[in-house]
């Protein structure tokens, strides 16, 4: 098995790639780039709690389950199930797409049968579950503060890298407006909420939106709004 | 019962690091002396002084790629190895065939062990947490070590067993139970005491066994196991007469 690359050097080459293709697997090298090849600690904490431990030993792949489209089906509009099922049928993605392109980034075995793979993979697969949770779109910025709010809960440093990178790329085009502070906010958000790799995700798709985001401590995202309707005259003309 | 481990499914409260109940440990453990058959008193020392230990065994099962996969998969040993049609199937000289021989003439079974360990344990044994499956295959692997150990079921088998297993899971109750048996046996006419402690360093020598593929081991051959496994000689258990390495209150006139 190939040793992937590491190191800040990496992480500016793959977000070269990322930014010249716009291909998703160059996220994942800037994660691996930049992460620690220690254990990851989120799989020590989900075992500290009964729940946690509890997912662990049921170690269901998310990714199979998301896109069980019958499965999908099956939520009542307002849940949070319903909002993704539309949030992937109107961007036109799946779970199994991001798997493929962690897939292409992987080095290793990606079906691999360790707990640690399994909790690797297991995060990649709710990423598209916080986008609805925390209502940031699958626009640049949405992505960057996305990643923001992810690296609040996650530490890798991969995420905060590229979330710098989106409020830099955002403010040299519109230097009137505040890049920085909704991925800040955002950063802020992940902060504040609960702990989400340890939410039962199955059960949570049960579960209405707003009160899910209640729950977990999810906070609007205002700042990012606010910039969003900024360039909505642009995208009017465009369209 | 059933409304209590539907909350506990769901929670997402912490639970609170294991503390040492040493005065629990050491009632249990008088009774034990007293009547080496009693299994439940082995469990509930087990409980009381496991600390984090059966955590670190799994996570020290993750360090490798085997171990992980093993993780992974979670078998459920007591299941397998209930399943009479499939130790008969264990071709002779085999770990499985020694230990298919060995559950029958005792007449002991792993369910018997696991329904042992359900007692007085508040619903903890079964729960669905990677911690709670490396307890339950600590204790399900708990009679193939007596075969791979030589280790036999009289009372200074058990006693050098749980010294061999402390070495290898680290828990403290195993340690509890191999000297309280050494101190129990100090008068006696035998070295038992240098029996129990050949017991600890031959656990050490060992490797992880609880990071063995047991589906793999119980088909390969006892003795190649062994080697493979560095497990040594039994020399100073063989050493003492078999009539002379059981003990009951009766037979050894030892102070209670």
């Amino acid at each position: 098995m190939e040793e992937p690359k590491r190191g800040l050097g990496e992480a500016i080459r793959a977000l070269g790639r990322l930014r010249a293709t716009g291909d998703t697997k160059h996220v994942f090298e800037i994660t691996r780039a930049l992460g620690s090849n220690k254990p990851p600690s989120g799989y020590a904490r989900l075992l500290t709690t009964p729940q946690g431990g509890r997912l662990a030993y049921e170690r269901v792949e998310l990714c199979q389950r998301f896109g069980d489209d019958a499965w999908l089906a099956s939520f009542a509009p307002g849940t949070v199930g319903a909002a993704y099922r539309d949030f992937i049928t109107r961007n036109n993605i799946s779970a199994a797409g991001l798997a493929e392109a962690s897939e292409r980034a992987a080095v290793g075995q990606p079906q691999y049968k360790h707990p640690h793979a399994w909790y690797g993979r297991r995060s990649r697969d709710i990423h598209d579950v916080w986008h609805v949770l925390t209502g940031y779109g699958t626009d640049g910025l949405g992505e960057g503060c996305v990643v923001a709010f992810s690296y609040a809960q996650t530490g890798s440093l991969g995420l905060a890298f590229i979330a710098l990178h989106v409020a830099r790329i955002g403010k040299k085009t519109r230097p009137d407006l505040p890049f920085f502070a909704a991925v800040w906010r955002a950063y802020l958000a992940g902060r504040r909420a609960s702990w989400l790799p340890g939410e039962d995700y199955e059960r949570l798709f049960a579960e209405p939106l707003e009160a899910a985001r209640q729950r977990l401590g999810i906070s609007p995202p205002d700042t990012y709004r606010q910039i969003l309707r900024a360039f909505a005259p642009q995208m009017a003309a465009a369209a | 019962m059933t409304t209590a481990v539907v909350d506990v499914r769901y929670s997402t409260q912490p639970m609170p690091k294991p503390a040492l109940q040493w005065r629990a440990a050491f009632r249990a453990l008088k009774r034990l002396l007293n009547d080496k058959e009693a299994t439940d008193q082995v469990f509930e020392i087990m409980r009381a002084l496991n600390g984090t230990s059966t955590r670190d065994c799994y996570l020290k099962l993750l360090t490798t790629p085997q171990g992980g996969r093993i993780a992974y998969e979670r078998p459920e040993l007591e299941e397998k190895l209930m399943d009479d049609a499939w130790l008969d199937a264990f071709a002779p000289g085999t770990v499985g065939a020694a230990y298919r021989d060995f559950i029958r003439t005792e007449q002991l079974s792993a369910e018997g062990l696991a329904e042992i360990s359900r007692e007085g344990a508040q619903g903890g044994v079964d729960l669905q947490h990677p911690y709670a499956w490396m307890g339950r295959r600590t204790r399900d692997v708990h009679d193939i070590w007596h075969i791979l150990s030589g280790y036999h079921r009289d009372g200074l088998g058990e006693a050098c067993l749980v010294a061999f297993s402390y070495a290898q899971t680290g828990g403290l109750g195993w340690a509890l139970i191999g000297v309280g048996a050494a101190i129990r046996t100090r008068k006696g006419d035998q070295p038992y005491a240098k029996a129990i402690w050949q017991g600890y360093k031959r656990g050490k020598a060992a490797a992880f066994l609880l990071g063995e593929d047991y589906e793999r081991l119980l088909n390969e051959s006892l003795e190649a196991a062994r080697e493979r496994l560095n497990i040594t000689p039994a020399t100073r258990y063989i050493a003492i007469p078999a009539e002379a390495r059981d003990w009951s209150p009766e037979q050894m006139p030892m102070a209670a």
